[in-house]
């Protein structure tokens, strides 16, 4: 179900929920795990939180933007935006195939 | 296990990744974990971070003292599961002290003084109080384990005893040649042995 997450492994989920974080504007590592927790009741630790950022970074998904104090701030890229996007539609398409079997049951 | 020390061993692994990932994410992850509640999630995730990123080629600096990679790859994968065998054991063995002392159930101890033995339901804390002066003794923490007892920390109390505020009951001394117990805060003092 990750498509072009797959290569991500254990960092797969995670990354969809930091590129979703960053779909509303550039946030910091911890105002990301709160952003996280906050609409997905996920508790993302800092060591999963900079595995999967440093992979997003890697595949040119998101772009570090310049330091304030010790915070660096992330920004997602069109290309992250983009394989989010079609991420999400494969999720809906589950989801909705997954109602639509739970309704006829 | 205790804040802390999650706190403290947390700090430690970040020092663990390899140095071109500190290079560039050290200071952001330090920050974070100062605004963090560091738990035992939070050691697992970093020590499993911080082995992810030595298998990773683009984190590795220089040439490699072993040049077979079948060689490399079996001593890092050995070196993983100690470290893992390492955390695990450490995790299970600190585990929070304060929530085993808030389980406590007291058993009577000796017949005379003000003597009590005291473990947790799990078994694995066991504390002693040995009475001295009214309202003084000494307590004695310890861990069980399989090589035997282990000392933590012993202490003079009094009343109330200087435990951490999360703990619940502590052994007071008894004027009846038995040991008590009560709440913390609360004058509400019972008699130890009726668990």
């Amino acid at each position: 179900m990750h498509g072009k997450f797959d290569d991500l492994g254990r960092f797969a989920d995670p990354s969809v929920l930091i590129l979703t974080s960053l779909s509303d504007g550039p946030k910091h590592g911890y105002a990301i795990m709160t952003d996280v927790a906050a609409f997905s009741d996920v508790r993302m630790e800092p060591g999963t939180l900079y595995g999967a950022l440093s992979r997003l970074e890697k595949r040119g998904w998101i772009r570090p933007l310049d330091t304030d104090e010790r915070r660096r701030p992330y920004q997602i890229t069109a290309a992250g935006q983009s394989v989010l996007a079609e991420q999400l539609k494969t999720m809906q398409q589950v989801v909705r195939t997954a109602a639509r079997r739970i309704a006829t049951a | 296990m205790r804040p802390p020390l999650a706190a403290r061993l947390s700090r430690a692994l970040v020092a663990c990744y390899p140095p071109r990932w500190k290079q560039r994410y050290r200071e952001e992850m330090l920050d974070v974990l100062d605004q963090h509640q560091a738990s035992p999630r939070t050691v697992l995730s970093l020590a499993g971070g911080a082995l992810t990123a030595h298998l990773d080629p683009s984190y590795r600096m220089g040439r490699p003292v072993i040049k077979n990679k079948a060689a490399r790859a079996l001593l890092i994968a050995a070196a993983g599961c100690m470290a893992v065998i390492a955390l695990v054991y450490g995790v299970f063995t600190y585990t929070d002290v304060n929530q085993l002392i808030g389980d406590l159930v007291w058993h009577p101890g000796h017949a005379e003084g003000d003597t009590a033995l005291v473990l947790t339901p799990d078994q694995r804390l066991l504390a002693t109080l040995e009475g001295g002066e009214p309202d003084t003794a000494v307590v004695t923490l310890m861990s069980v384990g399989p090589a035997g007892l282990r000392q933590l920390s012993s202490f003079e109390v009094a009343s109330p005893w200087p435990l951490p505020r999360t703990a619940t009951w502590w052994p007071h001394p008894g004027t009846a040649g038995k040991p008590r117990c009560g709440t913390w805060p609360g004058p509400a003092i019972r008699p130890c042995w009726r668990y």
